[in-house]
């Protein structure tokens, strides 16, 4: 496997430094006229240099969904549209079917993904214990970023960001309402209304959703050894959606108010990979922002402010059920099963103030400061199995313990201060050269420091070419339950110190037209101090390595017809560090056909291979080609009429229970309609 | 031969491919280097070129009467009235193709301009008097496009404005569209914020 990749790689960088091929002239309007009436419409992007620049001059490597993007594909959820991402792989995962996003062949973990700038992390889980992505009817855009972020973003942006920008006051310029109805007892209604007050700017969008999902069924599970399973049975992943959002602006100003609840979720599946049909857990997350942007706060200075809450709370309800009813241990028989109910509470607080410097002929210089406090305020858990605080067993039957507040709840309550400062220099050498070096500066109460500089040279002779040469380095924050909390299998480590890695890339693009583009990244990321359980606690272990290559394509064959796609393949160090539930190669492949005026086609087909899964595994799951497709008809400039097949082949797609060799499908062939109306 | 021991070097070990990584990346950056020094883009330039590029697609998107092509069928007359960077950069669209009908891009200083345009830019030059303009010019099959505050409000077609995060976006006059025969595609309608005039 690593031989072609590194052959291919190596080959491909030498063709592509060649002069030849940077030969050619072109204007920068032809650059604009190439692209879509959407794509011109966003054509400034924040993410890459917290300053705004044309894509592909981007000192990073960047892809953008739009939302036409989301509505040509029939994407209703987050991930359905990240899936499009060339080095991204969208894993659901076996407890809570959560789409996870995995960048470049790592953990998710290794992922930042923020909402409007905001980071989704908890203090303990992931992206929030329930996440569930985002109903797309709440976002104008997603901007991607694959490589390191922490120069900018801190903590977690080790193998790519996320930001998903939500429709915000002054975006949101029709009213409009939808409704959508689908397989698996699935049912939506949004809702987005856009409106000017006495100059003050308002805008809001709606989405409620619930679905019974798609219920795979698990032929075996983690006890199927035993004689307790509840194996072949279905995993029951339903759950409700409510998420609300509120903007007002007025010059230069922007609050943004937003409330998302997540109920009735079903788990399907335990952590330990065992049904559980009895849990189902609740979540809800209030966000409050201020933000302030002036670009002309004074002659030299531009300035931003924000100031950022967020509340989440989390509960397990009547979960989770770690053993099935019956389940016998050396105490005896659990009746109800074992249980494990968890409660937690976590608040946020930032601020950060940065101005943009460009009193400096050719240099604009970004310098900036933050706080920021993590505050899990409440933990709580009950169990009917293990450990009492005081030493003693819980037998079978003896009913619930109360661990909260000890030192065996699952984390503990604390909270954890963030202070940092950033400078960054974009320095035009010339017209077709660019430099942007940065360094961010992160300390923490808990483990300490972390330095992250970047660099990023950026070469666009003419029109047609684009060549990148990025370095970045980048950490991960060790969480609450690794640093402090003692649980069934595993003990903490207070002086755990942060993941970090070090990347580079090499990126290329060719525009010979403006119908077609060509682009090329070459990648190699390594990680260090990587914390893992050892002898049964965590500590900072050993490197790991993984490189790839990244290609993309579009074309644009006639004005009512395009193609695009990307392929990616990648290597990994052997290391015990690698991540086998991940493909060794992908590809994608997405064509629009807008065949009759009101009409749009769309096919796109997400194809994975080479998901090892390490041995002993049943190989027949190591790949699958997931098609999609979708039809879409504006009746009349006010009403519009989508359907869509997911899953057009019924590929029997899998993915395999953390830590054995049992596998939870996909869902099946599926598919929904759906109608919007705008208010003109 | 160069190449073929790079990659043979590169099938050895990681280190390596850090190596040829190494060596490539300098490869490039010596190419980069003497490229001949043009001082910071001009940021006014860029907008103009985008705006430009919307005005192409608003006549990519927009259909005209029948008889507009009964005397000239192959070419496709777009007009400026007045000085600014965008005036001066559409007429890089001389040459392009706009449903099989060539460019030709016609620049005018004064507020009266030859009955052959099909699309006319007004450019943000204070020597325009845009009312005289707009009146002048109502209901003929000619579409208005400029990006002068208040525009679309006060009688022209298609305003072009820069929102609060930096991106060109326009507003659409529909009811002028309308009385001048002209007929704007739903897709560029529901990009568009749409205003009414008081009086139309």
């Amino acid at each position: 496997m690593k031989k072609p990749l590194f052959r291919l790689s190596c080959l491909s960088l030498i063709l592509f430094s060649s002069p030849c091929l940077f030969a050619g002239d072109g204007s920068n309007l032809d650059r604009y006229l190439s692209m879509s009436l959407e794509d011109l419409m966003a054509v400034k992007v924040k993410i890459a240099t917290n300053t705004e620049k044309d894509i592909r001059k981007a000192p990073s490597v960047i892809s953008v969904i739009t939302q036409e993007d989301l509505k040509l594909t029939g994407a209703t959820n987050l991930a359905d549209a990240l899936q499009s991402v060339p080095g991204l792989h969208i894993t659901p995962s076996y407890f809570g079917n959560r789409p996870n996003p995995h960048f470049r062949g790592l953990a998710a973990a290794k992922t930042l993904l923020m909402i409007n700038g905001n980071s989704t992390r908890d203090l303990v889980w992931g992206f929030g214990i329930f996440w569930k992505g985002l109903p797309v009817s709440a976002i104008d855009r997603v901007e991607i970023s694959r490589g390191p972020g922490s120069a900018l973003f801190g903590a977690d942006a080790i193998a790519g960001v996320i930001n998903v920008i939500t429709k915000t006051a002054g975006d949101i310029k029709d009213s409009e309402v939808g409704l959508r109805a689908g397989s698996f007892d699935t049912q939506s209604a949004w809702m987005q209304h856009g409106t000017e007050v006495n100059g003050y700017r308002l805008g809001f969008t709606a989405d409620i959703s619930t679905t019974e999902g798609h219920d795979p069924l698990i032929e075996s599970d983690t006890l199927s050894k035993g004689s307790y399973s509840l194996a072949p049975d279905k995993a029951q992943y339903g759950y409700d959606n409510l998420d609300l959002r509120m903007s007002v602006a007025r010059d230069n100003w922007q609050l943004l108010l937003s409330y998302l609840e997540h109920n009735n979720l079903e788990t399907g599946l335990t952590g330990a990979g065992i049904l559980d049909p009895l849990t189902e857990g609740n979540d809800d997350r209030l966000n409050i922002d201020w933000l302030y942007s002036n670009p002309d706060f004074t002659k030299n200075w531009g300035i931003d402010l924000e100031a950022r809450f967020q509340d989440l709370s989390y509960s397990s309800g009547d979960g989770f059920q770690e053993t099935p009813p019956g389940f016998t241990d050396g105490t005896g028989a659990y009746a109800d099963g074992q249980l494990n109910q968890m409660r937690a509470s976590e608040r946020h607080y930032h601020v950060n103030v940065s101005g943009l410097y460009h009193g400096i002929k050719a240099h604009e210089i970004k310098l900036g400061m933050g706080y920021q406090v993590q505050d899990l305020y409440k933990t709580q858990q009950y169990v009917n199995f293990g450990t009492r605080p005081d030493g003693s067993t819980i037998m079978a039957g003896d009913g619930f313990t109360d661990l909260t507040d000890t030192a065996l709840v699952f984390a503990p309550e604390d909270n954890r201060e963030n202070f940092y400062s950033y400078v960054q220099d974009i320095w035009s050498i010339s017209q077709e050269l660019e430099l942007t070096a940065g360094l961010r500066y992160d300390n923490y109460s808990d483990f300490g420091d972390s330095w992250n500089p970047r660099l990023a040279l950026v070469w666009h002779p003419n029109d047609k070419v684009t060549a990148k040469f990025l370095y970045g380095e980048a950490f991960q924050a060790p969480n609450f339950q690794q640093l402090y909390a003692e649980t069934s299998r595993s003990l903490p480590n207070p002086d755990l110190e942060p993941e970090t890695s070090s990347t580079f890339d090499l990126g290329f693009t060719y525009t010979p037209n403006r119908k077609v583009l060509f682009g090329m990244n070459l990648f190699y990321l390594e990680l260090e101090n990587i914390i893992s359980l050892v002898s049964g606690q965590y500590q900072n272990g050993e490197d790991h390595w993984v490189s790839g290559i990244e290609l993309e394509a579009r074309w644009q064959v006639s004005p009512s017809l395009g193609l695009s796609g990307n392929y990616t393949v990648r290597d990994q160090d052997n290391s015990g560090f690698e991540q086998i539930n991940q493909p060794k190669q992908d590809a994608y492949l997405r064509m629009d056909w807008s065949f009759q005026p009101k009409w749009n086609w769309n096919v796109q087909a997400n194809w994975v291979d080479d998901m090892e899964r390490g041995s002993g595994r049943d190989a027949r799951y190591e790949n699958y080609l997931i098609a999609d497709t979708t039809l879409r008809y504006g009746a009349t400039d006010e009403l519009e009429f989508a359907a869509s097949i997911r899953n057009l082949f019924d590929e029997d797609a899998r993915e395999y229970i953390g830590g054995s060799n049992n596998t939870v499908p996909l869902a099946e062939r599926n598919g929904f309609i759906e109608v919007r109306y705008k208010f003109k | 031969m160069e190449t073929v021991i790079a990659i043979n070097k590169c099938q050895l070990s990681r280190k390596l491919f850090r190596y040829c990584f190494a060596v490539l990346l300098a490869m490039s950056a010596s190419l980069a280097f003497p490229v001949n020094a043009q001082q910071e883009e001009d940021v006014l330039q860029e907008e103009a070129l985008i705006k430009s590029a919307f005005v192409f697609n608003f006549a990519k998107f927009t259909s005209w009467p029948e008889y507009t092509w009964d005397f000239n069928n192959t070419e496709f007359f777009l007009c400026t009235v007045g000085k600014d960077d965008v005036a001066k950069t559409l007429n890089g669209l001389t040459g392009e193709l706009l449903n099989k009908r060539v460019v030709q891009v016609l620049n005018f200083d004064e507020d009266a301009v030859d009955n052959a345009c099909n699309l006319v830019y007004i450019a943000n030059d204070p020597s325009v008097n845009l009312a005289k303009f707009l009146k002048s010019h109502c209901c003929e099959s000619i579409l208005t496009v400029s990006d002068i505050k208040g525009f679309a409000l006060s009688g022209g077609m298609i305003e072009m404005y820069t929102d609060s995060k930096g991106s060109v976006q326009f507003k659409i006059n529909r009811n002028r569209v309308i009385l001048s025969g002209l007929n704007i595609s739903s897709r560029l309608l529901s990009l568009a914020e749409i205003v009414k005039e008081e009086q139309p």
